[in-house]
């Protein structure tokens, strides 16, 4: 969600860069976030040593038994440990998170830098095809993707469905198709105000390549938008999962995620609440904290703001 | 909610549902999309169970699936004469026919006596390539011939084993029959499908939806209002001939359904006293669980053995299976041992859905009570992976010759109860070695062309998914040889396993025409036997319908016969306003 | 700018098109068939059958002869029938579940609109303040938390907790769209009572979203206004801020706001997709997703082309309002 109208400011050299983290130092909401952000990581990394329980451990003597000593979160619908759940369920979500945001920044910033430094025909069936995917709501359009994946006879794609991780992988293909359009309009617009300026100009002028150009003087520039993007796109994607999730689209058990532990949260909420409110919680706890974090990078590369 | 009903109530100053008008409101999380369609081109079972209400037979099936006359005069039968049964001179049945007639009192609801050509006109269009009847079993074989006005005969060429089971549909043909000819004259040269989709649409859409009530129904009620999205209307048509104990008066006047699609709405609604009854389909089986909790004295909650058979398929064709030994008996054995089907069923269903050990229901007369059990039996599992070469590897998993037994799990995806079925059981798989790996997929593939029937081509290992048979028309075909899907018969059948077995296909095909029930249960003690020992199918449960009803609403039953409550509609009514009850829900 | 929007209009046209073409071919390559619905379970069904069925539904024809048919019909004004409801597709998205979804979606905009915008401005106002903080804090949680999980939470809420705390003097329906014992002559004020009574708990939830949105965008927009040269230079004149700031700020702050409005009436249409799912209410949204699964054709044809049609016309008029209330904006 980038609702915060606050252009990022052109940044040169690694010194912006500097500048901006030594603001983002002072930005305290940012910084907790950003502690918050490397101990989920952490606990990720270490799961097997932090969880209580083998998340995958069932007791059907403790379906659904609500939290209490020996399980502070309670049991989840095959009686396992929701607690050990919640911590392994951050490495599903957290790899969704990152590889997604990662992947369409990248796309995204290509695809702008292509269509706004080319202009003309590129620049035209770029914008359309962004124009026409925004005319569908998103929704429906992911659905009927991850429904294509799910059958498609194309055996790059029927392969991978051999692996158990394969929802993960159709999931992650979805949110970066869905997430470079955004980043890419962004970046468009901003090289198209970069590249009359003169020192673009002098450096065509020196007989520079396209490809030069683009990748050392424009690119450095849009440091802060990338950067930007990228947080927040952390959040959208986990939050995005568990909306598919919530639809009967996400990542399919056994793996694991904070999105499908919620997937029938619905059915079993008004008798069994904990079950639905924890991996809520974690979700909610996760994309603030990339939300703030995102947001104090934006402030921190605006020299007008104050901190 | 007591104190909003309570301003409701004074607003309106009338009385709420239930007794006090003699009305019964019942909720359900499905709208039908159509009702009252003769041919049912939509088979959804709310609408078969709202059909039920607004529907008449021939014959009927009561709760204990025994026979009665509904607007015919009396069951036919081979001792009344009604029912004949055709053998050649090897003394093989080579057709059969039952023979009706149709009350006099029997009419249509605008007062149009019923008649033999109403029938007629519904077998030809059952049998009509424009219309999208989904299941033409046994009326492709059915010719209808007149005695006289009121009696005909319809004859089964190849003969049909439950001939005197079920009788044919009929259709108002003096409201349907002048739109059925102009759709007849405007689609008989037609050779785009989709045009004649689209007038049929128009066709039937204009005698069976909100927009466009039935005109007539046969039954004892007929749709009065019908407001998409939220409920529809039945009132009690006085020209069904037959009328319950003591009048018609004494029972329910009006039938509304509630389409709540959010079963937890549904499930406050209950606890709240909105609702007079839940529908047999409604709840999910957890949320029957917590109503049951919640009863309180103000309604009664009801699981009914149902027709639904969940059950997971061995594949035992291809190389894989060859290399796994899926096709060695010994291995689905040990496969079914090393599962505890009874604490599944504790935990998740409070044991309320009986473990199965055959594809016979319990209830079916053909079911045989003591094949073997199956009890879990890790030791005798073990005993079996041994004798067939099976040996733990480091990591724990059964290998044979450097091949692992590792088995794809397969179920429909989004299924919250076979999801939890299914990570049970691979916990318990896994404890005796066999690794599982779950590969689920929308329902649509599952059961599309490309993945239960291609068992051949290895697209699948183990599938979870259920039968829905009524116990009376059990044939047994589930797992004849010629119903194994392969590419010559156009992956005909429904044997996916693969499973072949020359005595059981003999004594199928004999079961086929036999036509003496004694000597038909002997065939399928056999049958079962042989299916229980070969097990090419792991069976699981049977499942339940959840329903409620407040105490006081009588002959609001159902069973695996009739499934839905609305069979005995007629008889439905408040023991206070002084119905007597017939039936009582087992 | 009438010969703009002209271009524009043309340039509509193909757009629509290759839309329409997207959505059906991406319906069609769905796995399954309308027809599966009707054979699944069934012993009986022999691939004759499914063969038959599928000829009578005209879907053994190629996806694109299918599309081709659609578009001839869909130009006439005819958008065919609903596989699942039997009825018009046109008739069942217009009629039955525009509506539902219309009493849900405006009267949340509206709301959120009233409450968000003051507070947006106060914000601004009062940067950095503590209530500046607790509202920035409110939005950041919106937008973070799923919004069925906060749905269900609420569903929890009204249904169990709260009539638990209260002894049961107070609840609300955990969704749906009216009271099942409610007789359907009870006439026009206590059904529309009784629906407001359905309808409190998902307009909370949809309005939580939109107030946070709107707000965000308020404050942002009034900032920016707030720091350029000419608020700067009345207020150096020695305006009085109460003038500077409602007469000019505001002015130009409320056009972002304008194109926000714009821009969401498209959404209106298309109904809150998880918000109407969690409350099962019988809206666009649940009838997109339904559509989809059971690929019925004509109902997802009608809807997300209108959603299509209603997007790329309301960026029309936006950027045209736009061009007329900003004077800094010309279009040739």
């Amino acid at each position: 969600m980038t609702v915060a109208l606050a252009k990022p400011r052109r940044v040169r050299s690694n010194s912006t860069l500097q500048i901006a983290l030594r603001r983002l130092l002072k930005h305290r909401v940012a910084m907790i976030s950003l502690v918050i952000i490397l101990l989920l990581i952490l606990v990720a990394i270490f799961a097997p040593l932090i969880a209580p329980y083998d998340p995958n451990a069932q007791d059907l003597e403790g379906i659904y038994r609500p939290p209490g000593p020996g399980h502070v979160l309670g049991q989840d619908s095959l009686g396992r440990d929701m607690l050990s759940r919640i911590i392994y369920g951050s490495r599903i979500s957290l790899l969704v998170g990152f590889t997604v945001a990662v992947f369409s920044v990248v796309l995204g910033t290509l695809m702008g830098v292509l269509a706004g430094y080319f202009g003309g025909r590129t620049d035209n069936l770029i914008s359309r095809f962004i124009e026409i995917m925004l005319s569908i709501p998103e929704l429906p359009l992911q659905l009927t993707i991850s429904g294509l994946f799910a059958v498609s006879d194309v055996p790059a794609i029927a392969a991978l469905r051999d692996n158990p991780l394969s929802s993960v992988f159709i999931i992650v293909g979805i949110f970066t198709f869905f997430g470079w359009m955004g980043t890419a309009r962004l970046v468009r617009g901003e090289v198209l105000r970069l590249k009359n300026l003169e020192y673009v100009d002098a450096a065509r002028a020196l007989g520079a390549k396209n490809a030069r150009i683009m990748l050392q003087h424009l690119v450095p520039n849009l440091i802060a938008i990338i950067i930007v993007n990228g947080t927040l796109a952390v959040g959208g994607a986990i939050l995005g999962e568990a909306a598919l999730s919530f639809l009967g689209f996400g990542i399919q058990p056994p793996v694991s995620t904070w999105g499908n532990m919620l997937s029938n949260a619905n059915e079993v909420v008004l008798e069994h609440p904990y079950v639905a409110f924890y991996p809520g919680l974690a979700i909610l706890l996760t994309v603030l904290s990339f939300n703030f974090l995102g947001d104090g990078l934006r402030d921190a590369f605006d020299p007008k703001s104050r901190l | 909610m007591k104190k909003t009903l309570a301003i409701t109530a004074f607003l309106l100053g009338t009385a709420l549902a239930g007794p006090a008008n003699n009305s019964l409101v019942i909720g359900t999380s499905q709208e039908p999309p159509n009702i009252y369609d003769p041919w049912n081109t939509n088979n959804l079972a709310i609408t078969s169970e709202i059909n039920g209400y607004m529907g008449a037979a021939l014959i009927g099936l009561d709760d204990n699936g025994d026979p009665y006359a509904d607007i015919a005069t009396r069951v036919p039968s081979l001792s009344n004469g009604d029912y004949k049964v055709v053998k050649n001179a090897a003394g093989d049945v080579v057709r059969n026919s039952v023979t009706y007639t149709i009350r006099k009192e029997a009419k249509w609801s605008d007062g149009t006596p019923i008649k033999i050509a109403d029938f007629q006109f519904w077998l030809k269009l059952v049998n009509d390539d424009r219309v999208p009847v989904p299941d033409r079993t046994p009326w492709d074989r059915a010719k209808i011939t007149t005695t006289d006005a009121d009696t005909f005969t319809i004859t089964y060429d190849p003969p049909y084993l439950f001939a005197d089971q079920t009788s044919p549909g009929f259709a108002p043909q003096h409201v349907m029959g002048a739109a059925w000819n102009a759709f007849d004259a405007k689609t008989k040269n037609e050779k785009d499908a989709k045009v004649t989709n689209e007038e049929w649409k128009k066709f039937i859409s204009s005698f069976t939806t909100s927009r466009n009530l039935p005109k007539v129904v046969a039954g004892p009620f007929k749709p009065t209002a019908w407001r998409s999205g939220n409920s529809l209307t039945m009132t009690r048509n006085t020209n069904y001939w037959n009328k319950p104990k003591g009048g018609e008066d004494k029972y329910v006047q009006t039938v509304v359904y509630r389409f709540i699609p959010n079963t937890n709405t549904l499930k406050v609604n209950i606890l709240s006293g909105q609702l007079d009854a839940l529908s047999a389909v409604g709840p999910t089986f957890d949320q029957g669980v917590d109503l049951q909790r919640n009863e309180r004295g103000k309604f009664k909650t009801y699981f009914v053995p149902g027709a639904v058979w969940e059950h997971i398929d061995v594949n035992t064709r291809g190389q894989k299976a060859k290399d796994l030994d899926m096709d060695d008996p010994r291995m689905r054995q040990a496969l079914l041992l090393s599962i505890d089907r009874d604490a599944l069923t504790k935990a998740l269903f409070q044991g309320k859905q009986a473990v199965s050990n055959s594809f016979v229901n319990p209830i079916s007369k053909l079911y045989k009570k003591d094949v073997r059990d199956y009890n879990a039996n890790v030791a005798q599992a073990k005993a079996l992976f041994t004798q067939l070469g099976w040996t733990a590897g480091s990591d724990g998993i059964l290998q044979k010759g450097g091949k692992k037994l590792s088995l794809n799990f397969g179920t429909t995806a989004g299924n919250s109860t076979r999801e939890r079925v299914q990570q049970i059981l691979q916990a318990q798989w896994k404890a005796v070695g066999v690794q599982v790996n779950i590969q689920n997929y929308p329902s649509s593939v599952f059961f599309g062309p490309d993945f239960l029937s291609k068992g051949a081509d290895g697209k699948w290992d183990l599938a979870m998914y259920a039968w829905t048979g009524n116990p009376i028309f059990e044939e047994g075909n589930l797992f004849k040889g010629s119903g194994v899907p392969t590419a010559a018969n156009g992956y005909s059948g429904q044997n996916n396993s693969g499973w072949v077995n020359a005595e059981y296909d003999r004594l199928h095909k004999q079961a086929q025409t036999e036509f003496n029930l004694t000597d038909r249960i002997k065939l399928f003690d056999r049958m079962q036997t042989i299916w229980n020992t070969e097990v090419p199918a792991l069976p699981l449960y049977y499942r339940v319908n959840v329903y409620t009803k407040v105490p006081g609403l009588v002959n609001y039953t159902f069973s695996a016969y009739t499934l839905y409550p609305s069979w005995n509609a007629s008889s439905i009514g408040w023991a206070s306003r002084g119905a007597v009850e017939e039936y009582k829900q087992k | 700018m009438a010969t703009y929007a002209l271009r524009r209009l043309i340039q509509m046209i193909p757009l629509l098109l290759v839309i329409s073409l997207l959505v059906y071919s991406l319906t069609a390559l769905q796995p399954g068939s309308p027809v599966d619905q009707l054979t699944f379970g069934n012993s009986n069904i022999t691939p004759e059958d499914i063969a038959r069925l599928k000829a009578a539904y005209g879907l053994d024809q190629p996806w694109y002869t299918r599309y081709f048919f659609w578009l001839g019909h869909a130009i006439r004004g005819d958008f065919g029938y609903s596989q699942d409801y039997s009825i018009p597709a046109a008739q069942f998205v217009f009629q039955q579940r525009m509506p539902n979804t219309l009493l849900l979606t405006v009267p949340a905009l509206i709301l959120s609109t009233l409450i968000a915008v003051p507070l947006g401005i106060f914000s601004a106002v009062r940067q950095y303040s503590i209530p500046d903080y607790v509202l920035t804090f409110f939005s950041f949680v919106v937008f973070s938390a799923p919004v069925f999980w906060v749905g269900a939470m609420a569903l929890y809420f009204v249904a169990v907790y709260l009539p638990t705390a209260t002894g049961g003097a107070l609840s609300l329906p955990p969704g749906g769209l009216g009271s099942p014992d409610l007789p359907l002559d009870a006439g026009f004020w206590a059904t529309t009572l009784d629906k407001l009574h359905y309808l409190i708990l998902p307009l909370s939830i949809l309005m939580l979203r939109e107030i946070a949105v709107t707000l965000r965008f308020m404050r942002a927009s009034m900032l920016e206004v707030m720091n350029q040269d000419f608020i700067r230079t009345a207020r150096a004149k020695g305006l009085p801020s109460r003038i500077v700031l409602f007469k000019h700020a505001l002015r130009n702050a409320v056009v972002p706001i304008i194109t926000l409005l714009g821009l969401s009436i498209p959404g209106l249409f298309g109904g809150a997709v998880i918000t109407e799912r969690v409350f099962s209410w019988p809206g666009m949204g649940n009838a997109i997703i339904d559509a989809l699964i059971s690929k019925d054709f004509n109902v997802v044809m009608v809807s997300l082309m209108l959603l299509a049609l209603l997007t790329v016309v309301f960026q029309l008029i936006t950027d045209l309002v736009y061009a007329v209330v900003d004077p800094r904006i010309r279009y040739s």
